[in-house]
């Protein structure tokens, strides 16, 4: 098995982000793409992340693999990568191959693990409210919530989207909507939830392999946040809300 | 087996003190534990996750990310866990509390999966294990996910004990005998196989090996146990006494006479091509002596091995034995291959307990000295420790004087009887301490003020080296030094003084404190030691009683420090006149002992 993308950050982004909800994952590689994520270990959130094989720009594959990887490892080899980076990841013999193509050519091997048991879920749930914002300005809101408290409620109320959260010093309240240029769209009835912000921080540095971000809640259910990937590759996460 | 089991008892245990019904109710949970699972359950009892000496690492999840991981699991705000923390000084009874109106909600309950079922202790034992292990730039967001998971899932008693056991605070009160005797009753019937417990463990000193043994193939099959390398036995110890002819009178008149050397003392485990050592206290120190991994390797023949011996530090230039004080620069973890340069160090054994899958333990100490010594390459490294035998008081003295001059501590006399094993774990007369100390006029201790610290020397600086102690002088309400203790401190009490020394420190001497030595670090005289001393002797440069005396002040010689004394303010301690009547008292003594050997 071998692929490449010319934008090395963007996936070492996707695997670092990750690392930070779990210390393993599966990489599914089937013709149609790859699969990752799964359940973080404090059953909060879900992860499920596809990149299809045009996302790449080589994608090599005889049969469908299950890749078991330590993420600490991979987030750490990759850390480095720079925008001007491609990447090839390659399989032999029980290891797993990065090649960072870029100024120089950097080359790490990691081991693989056996990999897990797969039961992909799936949530079937019916969202009241959607919107779409880009995914630089959800970033810069939740950095600015994250010191203003630990539980960030997403109401929607005529269309508009509010963001707030409940601190020591008080409530601090962002307004998003389509008439202030800070929604792409959105659409759906009234609702509102609480979740924990130290997932959704967390959640919001995907910023840099994606730039649109479809947000659905509704009212003591599941927060999604679905951020667009080239080439009609996603991130989901899924987390669970807070019951205030 | 359900965790519920043993949260249930964990909460039952904690509210009796009562030995005895501690031990009767330990022994239900072993009768109720799947043999699967008993070692686990037994280093859970003991708050921790496996034997100190396996050299794993601990859960390293510090309060404060307790603290966080307790919010996420019950979606409490942190200030609110904080606040209920801070109220009842309990981590593990504030979750107990916040679990049972617990709001948060699991991302399970969308999937449709059940998130209902009940927590076993493998499932807690492996999830606790997973924390411990996972390392990286991520590790504390792994750690804080893994617990929030397992807190979850728990009931709010099972929580209460998990936080607790993280805390390193589950504090049940119970000890290695109270499991020993749990497990004679649990699997024996009664107290009556305690003893075969208990020499089980003193051969392998790791209790969840022998639960386990115990569990699976009955109590009868700890009587044939036999140490294991990779496993420390428990040091076989030696008594006291201060007069030489009793020491041989004890022994059976005949004796093998060791050097007692001031290092540390250390087994060397040979098993599968791997060394360990391990520490007197049974910790795993292998990391600290790669040197003398390398010895081991080239210099003692043998695929297992079990042998006991000293580790001591050598000068480099002229191979003299050097102050134990200095192997304190193999604590560190950084830099090792440069500390062993700097301070190199030599082997000396003076016992082997396993052999090629022998048990040796039971084997005479005639026997296990014949065997040892035929399994040294001849080396500069490693070497059997210099002896000799004897049942001549006078050549015992003698020998004792050398040991004295050459740096050792002093002698060991040991029996060379037919009867003389091995006894692991326990201390007899087998063996007697034949120290300098004890020859000394300074009978008793004294309590003195550490005013200030010396550090170590050269770039090798940072931690400190010595203390200089002072005398309560009750006239003046001053303190003046008295002696300079750097010996007798166990790691422990070293990592502790780092503290105290960084509460009290100050750049001046205190006003109250009279000294002619400037440290490196004064100190405010607000605690208290108990120091033994070999003798009293006049020194120029302490300044105790220096106003009595043209000569100099007084001071204690080779000082070692026995423990802390909390108990005592600073006034308390031993006053300069108390040292003064203790050093003409010494002085008379010695009139008197030149009187007698006159006679």
């Amino acid at each position: 098995m071998k692929f490449k993308v010319i934008d090395a950050k963007a996936l070492s982004t996707i695997f670092d982000v990750l690392s930070e909800f779990m210390d393993t994952v599966t990489i599914i590689v089937t013709k149609e793409g790859i699969k990752m994520g799964g359940i973080d270990p404090s059953r909060v959130a879900f992860i499920d992340i596809f990149l299809p094989s045009k996302y790449f720009e080589e994608f090599e594959l005889t049969s469908d693999e299950y890749l078991g990887i330590k993420l600490s490892d991979v987030s750490a080899v990759l850390s480095r990568t720079t925008k001007e980076d491609s990447l090839i990841v390659e399989t032999n013999e029980g290891k797993i191959n990065f090649t960072l193509q870029g100024e120089f050519e950097r080359s790490f091997s990691l081991p693989l693990i056996n990999p897990e048991e797969q039961k992909s879920p799936t949530l079937n749930l019916q969202f009241p409210f959607k919107a779409r914002i880009l995914t630089s300005a959800f970033s810069d809101v939740m950095s600015i919530m994250e010191d203003m408290g630990e539980a960030v409620t997403f109401t929607s109320e005529g269309g508009k989207l509010y963001i707030s959260v409940e601190g020591d010093m008080g409530t601090s309240k962002v307004e998003l909507s389509t008439e202030s240029g800070n929604l792409v769209d959105s659409q759906g009835s009234d609702a509102s939830s609480t979740y924990s912000i130290y997932y959704i921080t967390k959640i919001s540095k995907m910023k840099s392999s994606s730039d649109i971000l479809e947000v659905s809640f509704g009212s003591q259910i599941p927060i999604k946040l679905h951020y667009e990937l080239p080439q009609e590759g996603y991130g989901d996460f899924y987390v669970a809300p807070r019951v205030e | 087996m359900e965790f519920k089991i043993i949260a249930d008892y964990f909460d039952k245990l904690e509210k009796i003190s009562s030995r005895i019904q501690l031990t009767s109710l330990l022994s239900e949970l072993f009768k109720e534990t799947d043999k699967e699972s008993i070692d686990k359950v037994v280093y859970l009892i003991q708050g921790k996750l496996w034997p100190d000496f396996s050299g794993m690492p601990e859960i390293g999840l510090g309060e404060k990310f307790l603290v966080k991981s307790i919010s996420l699991a019950t979606g409490k705000r942190e200030e609110e866990v904080d606040k209920l923390f801070k109220q009842i000084g309990d981590l593990g009874e504030a979750t107990f509390q916040l679990k049972q109106n617990e709001q948060g909600t699991s991302i399970l309950t969308f999937l449709g999966a059940s998130s209902a079922k009940t927590l076993t202790v493998d499932e807690t034992y492996t999830t606790l294990v997973k924390i411990a292990t996972t390392t990286g730039e991520n590790s504390r967001d792994i750690k804080i996910r893994l617990l929030v998971g397992l807190l979850k899932k728990a009931s709010p008693l099972e929580a209460k004990y998990i936080v607790r056991f993280i805390d390193g605070r589950l504090r049940l009160g119970i000890g290695d005998a109270t499991v020993m005797d749990a497990l004679a009753i649990a699997y024996g019937g009664d107290q009556s196989a305690r003893p075969i417990v208990e020499r089980a463990y003193n051969l392998r000193a790791d209790l969840g090996n022998i639960a386990k043994v115990i569990a699976s193939e009955g109590i009868g099959k700890i009587k044939e146990i036999k140490p294991l390398p990779g496993i420390p036995i428990r040091p076989m110890l030696a008594e006291r006494l201060s007069d030489p002819a009793e020491m041989l009178e004890k022994v059976g008149k005949n004796a093998l006479v060791d050097y007692k050397y001031d290092g540390e003392r250390g087994q060397i485990h040979k098993k599968d091509n791997n060394i360990y050592i391990y520490s007197r206290r049974l910790e795993n120190i292998t990391s600290q002596y790669p040197d003398v991994v390398e010895y081991a390797e080239k210099f003692i023949k043998g695929n297992e091995f079990i042998v006991e011996g000293e580790i001591v530090p050598i000068d480099p230039g002229s191979g003299e034995m050097r102050p134990f004080q200095e192997l304190m620069h193999r604590k560190r973890k950084s830099e090792i291959h440069e500390a062993i340069k700097e301070y190199p160090v030599n082997v000396f054994l003076f016992d082997i307990m396993y052999y090629e899958g022998e048990d040796l333990t039971v084997k005479s100490l005639q026997e296990r000295r014949n065997i040892l010594e035929s399994i040294i390459t001849n080396n500069e490294k490693i070497h059997i420790a210099t002896h000799i035998q004897t049942d001549n008081v006078e050549k015992l003295k003698e020998f004792f004087y050398q040991a004295i001059s050459d740096g050792a501590e002093g002698v060991m006399v040991k029996s060379i009887a037919p009867d003389s094993i091995y006894q692991a774990g326990s201390r007899g007369w087998l063996w007697i301490k034949f120290k300098r100390d004890y020859q000394s006029e300074m009978a008793d201790t004294v309590d003195l003020v550490p005013v200030g610290v010396f550090y170590g020397k050269g770039k090798r600086g940072g931690k400190f080296s010595s203390i200089l102690m002072a005398a309560y002088n009750p006239d003046k309400d001053v303190f003046e030094t008295v002696s300079k203790v750097a010996s007798g401190f166990s790691d422990e009490e070293l990592d502790d003084l780092q503290k105290k020394v960084a509460e009290l420190r100050r750049s001046e001497p205190h006003p109250r404190v009279v000294s002619t030595m400037i440290p490196d670090v004064w100190l405010t005289p607000s605690l208290v030691a108990e120091i033994i001393g070999a003798e009293i002797t006049i020194s120029p440069q302490h300044t105790c009683c220096k106003d009595q005396n043209p000569m100099g002040g007084l001071s204690i010689r080779f000082p070692r420090f026995i423990r802390w004394r909390p108990d005592k303010a600073p006034e308390d301690a031993t006053t300069t006149k108390e040292i003064m009547e203790m050093y003409k008292l010494q002085l008379k003594k010695i009139e008197e002992k030149t009187t007698d050997e006159n006679l």
